[in-house]
């Protein structure tokens, strides 16, 4: 081996300590030399430190490429005569004149400053003593070698002309000869690459079957040596490119030289992801991060949103878990299980470099908020849930997908270390489509979904008697009629169960989907329009239909089938390179999101169905009209970045994302009860909510890098990044008639919010001999609600080694790479300000008639608080092999928070409605393996299959909670306990029933129930995988493809499954246990699922015959997702979620399950 | 080593002005959520919106404690259910901690939450508008001191008091025996008492809750001399007027809970031995009560509710003369003098005709001990008819006139039930959030009345 790992070691050890080695320093002695023709005795000490180094070096500057370009393919090692060029007196051959004078100096510097002068490449060994030996030598414009020989004189070295003629070899023939007496000759050459013509530094060079190995230099060059005479196969590979051998014979003591030509591949490694110090090589990184390529994924999938890409992705340690099959629903996204009791666990999500509102688990209410605030009214002064019971998608699903070029997802540590505290679960980067030179390519794409609910709905049913004194009606079911507080006498029996079958009906989905793109050297531009429209599977139960009828208000359209979506997306990219030094990006992308879910009675909310029938015995009903939530969501940006000097550029982004949302309700007075409507025919409620999110970030650093050896270079960067969050909430009251004015313009303001959190960074890559890379950082955040002093610094450390780039890898033709990794980030969770500072809150209230100003005491706050902090270790291996045929992740993630924030419950004596606070008080502990596999067993023109799969385990347990008093999430069956994972389900198990009275019924309290609540199990599965598989045929112009998912066993509480038990008096006794227990308190059930989450068939025209049609590209796929599912579990499905605040799942029975889909695409590219 | 340095100098500039980002996320007092600026509230403006707030609470406070009281004792009866609405029935004499207790926590809730908040506003009130004013910071001492007789006329004795302070202190608090509450009830109506309040009915709030407080503790002689200044007419009382577009206590608890199914109504002789409310001749009936009849549906009886709240906008009265006197009549019967006791009984009787313009009878006297407090308690039932009163004063009964509690409290079969009886409960629970997260505070004292 020539180099060695601990020489590597060493050489950065010294280049951090800032101590020179030899060849950073000969290099320069030799500029001197140039400059003054001399070199003199202050030179001389040069070589210390220089003597162990084994390494081959050139005396070529390292700042520059070789004065002569090689073309790719093309040796020019011999002139036409097969001389050598150096017979060519002439600079840049080995016999063009040198003239030197110098005194007692070194052999090897000589040697250099005479190469120098005559513009040849100067190869020798580091190691020889013998280029120590200090001669003086004068010679005035004779030839090289003349010269060389001359300095060599009384040496065992000798000066020799490789094969190219423009190298000049020092060979110590004793040295050469001590083991044998072969006459020992030498391969040399330069690796280039094809795309550029330039050499390509870095690469490793073997001579195959023997120890003769070197990595070339920042030129390209290489040099073999002591090679007997013979054939040989010299190999050269470097990550990014395909591996080349070339058949060299020499003879014996025969120098040939050679050119190798390599030409890029799409290796996954050499891949660029972006991080928050820009854009690097995936090898250069620490972490593991998942790309996915968007529009490989949408050829294969159905994904209408971003969630839903993410969900079909199946990313390692990435869960997607969607609050409801309702269109335009948000998804909860978590990213390595929970990271926090009590804070947000959802990812950052960042848009070509905008923050963009986050927060997706929460209530729907708030979803695309990202506020708790209330919403105020002048009537009853809190919150007023009838203005803010519909739900908005999330700001990540106001991006089209067909706009986005890929998304980025950073599970690991590296990402709250760069990109701030919001990021301490995770990043999502989105990068959206850019234009490129050229001329414009225009793209259109048309889909058509049809939709259907796989499972079928639980019956529901619901008997009216009336009270003992009274005839007035009142729902008698089981438990009420063995209680006696109830008769059925004179039964209004309204059996539903098979109504409310008849509430759902097929969806659809219509979407069109405009791109252009082009532009030229100085300008670039990609614009996009997406229209998409969605009816939900909702339908108006046919009883509702006729009582409306019967009031001569026969439904719309809108209202028979009231849940439906209507999206209009623009994107636009500009880019702007006015010169080579200085580019900006503007991006601008709008959404208008408009869903509805008209009617009240017909939301599938146990309550509202129990009033619809209630009401329809009163006929005193209260339907929305028209219900539903608009919302606004615009992002822009400009991203600039500025390279006064090829080592140093500034980058900076700002951003802004303005997000509107607006909550309305219609309701028609003739529908509504007694008071219930004030004042005129119709009344709206309306709720409207604006939100900005400013972003700032700048970002200075020396980037690409800094090389301050051709084995050794830098790449820091430090960066300070700002956001903040303006929160605006002006919502009318909830009673009054539209156009009321908003009680805001009173004292002080009703609500709004302003948060800003600032940071800064510093970041520096090291990378070593081009398979050695560490990246290192430390970060500060601070924020409204976390100043400097409680702030603390985050540092990070990540290393990535290409271990098979080493000397003492086995070579074989099936592992082509393998690379270890390891990564450690600290990271922080804020506390918002109102967790510190606590506050009163403003209302307004009548005094004397006269509303006025007035604070109620909300929470005394905490201010003790201070951030979590988690530290997470990282390790992996990705082993590609087989011609990257094979391609194999493995990573192991564990992290550790501790000053857990927890909401502590605390006692009503203290008089605070707020009936808990936040204190650090716990610790957890997070543990990840994630796996990934792909295979092509078979890759030729005609057949082209590949395979996959990806397994993630997680895992997160509360280590420690010092907690004295209860926890605000303990009184709901998510718990936290300590030993025991975050959002662990516990209860009182179910454990039978008595009829204890023997009445033939079973009431509540007949059925027997553990004492104390017990473990449940995990609301979240540990373990998680995913199978899919592509099989492409005739030059990929078919493609068929497949993915099923597993979910391990996890805990889905049932609250609901078929009261036909609870309300039927001819019920069985077990029909009746069973009904009874699901509804007071649900069921945990502990579930596993597989699923067959989707499948496609595309054709795509073969690219001989797109000439006739003028395109680039014309596709038709047949999609279909949500195909099947096998599963133990009682309920519809197991994936939905009624109650998507905090981090448990739960499934009431009403909530819609995802559709199984069907879809029709039609993509055109010309 | 120059770029080495150059490279880092700049990072290290950086990172040590990294204290100037302190400016950068200063929201400059921008508001946060629905939360009033700090600087808003220390201010003799945000003192006033603190106490505005205390009223609020208070009377939120005592839109709960007249409905539940109500339903409690024998005062009202309720639509049975399956809602644990009729506590007395459904929650087991011998359960400490069940399911149905969370029910009653709100009014315990509610208490303490009006006591921090008058707390709160009486120390902003001294700070920020001392001598200014003096009216609201009586009516402060008034609600914290009422909260303070409201937890112990309804509650268990040895109720815990923790303390709040904005800035996030909390200390949690011991349990306190009962007549502590009294006692500290005195001293805060003292304080108010001190203040010369130039308010006719904030002066008699004082003094009539000083004198209850003083009854509660059996110091009938100074609870009457108390109330002695207190003037007969309704104007010199205090009330709390609800209205439905207030923001905190939207309306009173009662109306809201039963108004469009009378699902609370009027209940004579609630199991074996309660007050007979209604009189068999309805021409007798005693309009204090001012029971209508809502219809049932057709063919089925009527029911008859409680006039008095027949809309949420209605009011409550805290204290009134009507009080005073019968606070008076109370010490003259322990002082043995039938005479001077049934005058003011008459006195209160006949004082209900200037209010409503119905004349009552005069009553005469039983002639026995036990039945002039029958009637003194009657009468006070009366008069207090739906204020929240009731439960303290038949413990009263029980603690200081040597009542069985079976003889005052509702017993036998519960109504509209076959199986099921009323309870032998005799105060409002405490949750399982005081016991489970106060670590200073394990369980009531005593149960006892």
């Amino acid at each position: 081996m020539e180099v060695s790992f601990r020489n590597i070691v060493v050489i950065a050890g010294v280049m951090m300590l800032g101590v020179s080695n030899s060849s950073l320093l000969s290099a320069q002695a030799v500029k001197d030399s140039s400059r003054n023709g001399k070199i003199g005795p202050q030179n001389e000490s040069l070589t210390k430190g220089s003597s162990r180094d084994q390494r081959l070096v050139s005396s070529e500057s390292r700042d520059g490429e070789s004065k002569r370009q090689d073309k790719p393919g093309q040796s020019n090692s011999q002139d036409k005569s097969g001389q050598p060029n150096s017979q060519k007196a002439v600079k840049g051959s080995p016999n063009a004149l040198v003239s030197l004078q110098v005194k007692d100096s070194t052999i090897g510097y000589i040697a250099q400053a005479l190469a120098k002068q005559a513009g040849v490449k100067l190869v020798y060994k580091l190691d020889n003593n013998e280029l120590k030996k200090r001669v003086s030598v004068n010679v005035a414009s004779k030839p090289l070698m003349e010269a060389l020989g001359s300095v060599l004189r009384g040496t065992s070295l000798s000066a020799k002309i490789a094969t190219d003629g423009e190298t000049v070899m020092l060979r110590s023939e004793k040295g050469d000869n001590r083991q044998d007496t072969t006459v020992k000759g030498a391969i040399s050459g330069r690796i280039i690459d094809s795309a550029t013509g330039k050499g390509i530094p870095g690469a490793l060079v073997t001579a195959v079957g023997t120890s003769a190995s070197y990595m070339t230099d920042a030129n390209g060059l290489f040099y073999l040596t002591r090679l007997p005479g013979g054939k040989y196969t010299v190999n050269a590979r470097i990550i990014g490119y395909k591996s080349e051998s070339q058949t060299v014979t020499i003879g014996n003591g025969e120098d040939k030289t050679i050119s190798i030509v390599l030409v890029p591949s799409a290796s996954v490694l050499s891949e660029v992801v972006t991080t928050a110090v820009g854009q690097q090589k995936r090898l250069e990184v620490g972490n593991d991060i998942v790309k996915v390529k968007a529009d490989e994924l949408l050829s294969k999938t159905p994904a209408r949103s971003v969630s839903e890409m993410l969900r079909y992705a199946h990313i390692p340690g990435v869960q997607v878990t969607p609050t409801s099959g309702e269109p335009g629903a948000p998804s909860r996204i978590r990213m390595r299980g929970i990271g926090s009791m009590s804070q947000s666990s959802d990812p950052a999500i960042i848009v070509d470099g905008v923050w963009i509102s986050s927060d997706m688990s929460s209530e729907r209410i708030q979803n695309q908020t990202g506020s708790g605030l209330a919403t105020p009214d002048n009537t009853t002064g809190g919150n007023n849930p009838a203005t803010r019971q519909r739900y908005a998608s999330s700001s990540i699903d106001a991006i089209d997908p067909t706009t986005i070029e890929s998304i980025e997802v950073i599970r690991g540590p590296s990402a709250a270390t760069l990109y701030g505290q919001e990021a301490a679960n995770g990043v999502i980067v989105i990068t959206t489509k850019k234009g490129k030179p050229g001329k414009a390519e225009w793209g259109y794409q048309y889909s058509r979904d049809w939709n259907t609910q796989p499972t079928t709905r639980h019956g529901n049913w619901v008997v009216y008697g009336r009270y003992p004194m009274s005839n007035q009606e009142f729902e008698c079911n089981v438990d009420r009629y063995a209680s006696n507080l109830c008769v059925q006498d004179s039964i209004i029996n309204l059996n539903s169960r098979r109504g409310l079958g008849d509430g759902e009906g097929p969806g659809r989905e219509q979407k069109h989907a405009f791109s252009v793109r082009g532009g030229s050297n100085s300008m670039t531009y990609s614009f996009n329009a997406v229209k998409e429209g969605i009816l939900g599977s909702e339908r108006a139960l046919p009883s509702y239909r006729i009582r409306m009828q019967n009031l001569n208000m026969p439904l719309g359209e809108d209202m028979i089938k009231p849940s439906y979506k209507d999206k209009t997306s623009l994107n636009s990219v500009i880019g702007f390179n006015p010169t080579p030094l200085l580019q900006f990006t503007f991006n601008l992308n709008g959404t208008v999101d408009d869903n509805r879910q008209n009617g009240t009675s017909m939301r599938y909310d146990k309550s509202s169905i129990d009033t619809q029938y209630y009401k329809v015995a009163h006929m005193l009903e209260i339907d929305e009209m028209e219900a539903g939530t608009k919302s606004w969501n615009i992002v822009s940006a400009v991203s600039g970045s500025f390279r006064p000097t090829p080592m140093w550029s500034i980058q900076s982004q700002l951003g802004l994302q303005k997000i509107t949302r607006n909550d309305r309700s219609k309701t028609d007075k003739r529908t509504c009860a007694q008071s219930q409507c004030v004042g005129t025919e119709t009344q709206l409620r309306s709720a409207s909510l604006n939100e900005d999110i400013y972003t700032s970030r700048l970002s200075v650093g020396a980037m690409p890098s800094t090389r301050l050896d051709k084995f050794i270079s830098f790449q820091p960067s430090v960066g300070v990044d700002v956001r903040s969050r303006i929160i605006d909430d002006n919502s009318l009251a909830s009673n009054a008639t539209f156009g009321s004015t908003s009680i805001n313009s009173g004292f002080g303001s009703t609500s709004g919010m302003k948060s800003v959190t600032a940071g800064w960074y510093i970041n520096t890559g090291v990378k070593l001999l081009n398979r050695l890379y560490f990246d290192l950082g430390v970060r500060q955040d601070v924020g409204s609600a976390i100043k400097v002093a409680d702030a603390g610094r985050y540092p990070k450390l990540s290393t990535s080694w290409v271990v098979s780039e080493e000397g003492f890898f086995p070579k074989n033709n099936w592992i082509s790479t393998v690379r270890l990794r390891g990564a450690m980030g600290h990271a922080a969770v804020h506390p918002e300000i109102a967790d510190i500072d606590g506050g009163y809150t403003y209302i307004r209230y009548p005094f004397d008639g006269v509303s006025q100003p007035t604070a109620l005491l909300k929470t005394i706050g905490n201010n003790k608080l201070v951030p979590e902090r988690s530290v997470e270790l990282e390790g992996g291996i990705d082993i590609y092999g087989f011609s990257d045929r094979l391609t194999l992740s493995y990573t192991l993630a564990s992290k550790k928070t501790r000053n857990s924030i927890v909401q502590r419950v605390l006692p009503p004596s203290g008089g605070l409605p707020a009936t808990s606070r936040k204190e650090n008080i716990g610790r957890v502990a997070n543990t990840s393996a994630e796996f990934s596999l792909s295979v092509r067993p078979i890759q030729n023109d005609n057949v082209s299959i590949e395979l996959g799969m990806s397994m993630s385990n997680i895992n997160n347990v509360i280590k420690k909670l010092n907690a004295d008093a209860s926890l605000s999430s303990n009184l709901s069956t998510a718990r936290l306990e300590e030993g025991y994972q975050i959002a662990s389900v516990w209860m009182r198990p179910v454990l039978g029933y008595n009829d204890m009275n023997g009445d033939g019924f079973i009431t509540s309290n007949e059925i027997l129930r553990g004492d104390t609540t017990v473990y449940m199990g995990w609301s979240m599965p540990e373990l998680t995988s995913s199978y899919f598989g592509t099989v492409s045929l005739l030059q990929n112009s078919i493609s068929i493809s497949a993915d099923v998912g597993y979910k391990g066993k996890h805990v889905q509480t049932l609250t609901y499954l078929d009261n036909w038990g609870l309300n039927s008096l001819t019920s069985t006794l077990d029909e009746q246990a069973f009904s009874l227990a699901y509804l007071y308190t649900g069921v945990p059930l502990e579930t596993s699922e597989i699923r067959l989450n989707s499948a496609s068939i595309s054709y795509t025209i073969p690219r001989q015959l797109l000439g006739r049609f003028h395109a680039r590209m014309v596709r038709v796929s047949l999609m279909g997702s949500n195909l099947g599912l096998w599963t133990d579990y009682k309920g519809r499905d197991p994936l939905v979620n009624s109650s998507p605040v905090g981090n448990a799942l739960s499934d009431n029975g009403y909530v819609i399950p995802i559709p199984r889909k069907y879809a029709l695409q039609f993509k055109l590219d010309f | 080593m120059r770029k080495l340095t150059v490279l880092f100098t700049i990072p290290f500039l950086l990172s040590v002005s990294g204290c100037s980002l302190s400016d950068l996320v200063d929201t400059n007092g921008y508001q946060q959520g629905d939360n009033v600026k700090p600087e808003l509230i220390e201010s003799h403006e945000g003192a006033k919106m603190v106490y505005r707030g205390a009223v609020a609470k208070a009377m939120t406070y005592l839109s709960s404690q007249s409905n539940m009281v109500a339903r409690f004792t024998d005062e009202l009866s309720i639509r049975p259910t399956t809602d644990p609405i009729d506590q007395d029935v459904r929650m087991p004499a011998t359960s400490v901690v069940n399911e149905f207790r969370v029910f009653w926590n709100a009014g315990y809730d509610e208490a303490h939450s009006a006591r921090i908040q008058a707390s709160q506003s009486i120390a902003l009130l001294k700070k920020y508008a001392e001598g200014k004013e003096n009216n609201i910071l009586a009516h402060a001492y008034a609600i914290e001191a009422f909260m303070q007789i409201g937890m112990a006329d309804n509650f268990c004795s040895g109720l815990p008091l923790s303390e709040s302070q904005y800035g996030g202190v909390f200390v949690p608090g011991k349990g306190y025996p009962r007549d502590t509450f009294y006692t500290r009830a005195i001293q805060l109506f003292d304080e108010g008492i001190k203040l010369n309040v130039d308010s006719v009915p904030i002066r008699t709030l004082l003094l009539v809750g000083k004198a209850r407080a003083l009854s509660a503790l059996g110091r009938y002689s100074e609870a009457a001399d108390v109330v002695s200044s207190v003037a007969d007419t309704d104007s010199a009382g205090y009330k709390y007027e609800f209205n439905p577009l207030q923001s905190v206590a939207s309306q009173i608890q009662f109306w809201t809970a039963g108004y469009d199914s009378a699902a609370g109504y009027v209940k004579n002789q609630k199991g074996v031995n309660g007050l007979k409310w209604l009189a068999d001749n309805p021409a007798e009936q005693d309009s204090r009560i001012n029971v209508r009849t809502l219809p049932g549906m057709t063919g089925y009886v009527a029911f008859p509710a409680p006039l008095k709240i027949s809309a949420g906008n209605g009011f409550l009265v805290q204290a009134n003369g009507a009080e005073a006197r019968l606070i008076e009549a109370e010490a003259h019967l322990n002082n043995n003098e039938p005479a001077l006791w049934l005058e003011k009984i008459n006195r209160v009787r006949r004082l209900y005709k200037n209010l409503s313009g119905i004349q009552l009878a005069d009553t005469v006297d039983p002639g026995t001990p036990a039945g002039r407090v029958d009637l003194l308690f009657r009468e006070r039932a009366f008069v207090m008819y739906l204020t929240g009163r009731r439960l303290g004063d038949l413990r009263r009964m029980i603690r200081q006139y040597d009542r069985h509690p079976e003889s005052v409290f509702p017993t036998g079969r519960a109504e509209g039930s076959q199986i099921l009886n009323y309870g032998s409960n005799y105060v409002f629970a405490i949750g399982d959030a005081e016991m489970s997260n106060n670590p200073s505070y394990s369980k009531c004292e005593d149960y006892l009345p």
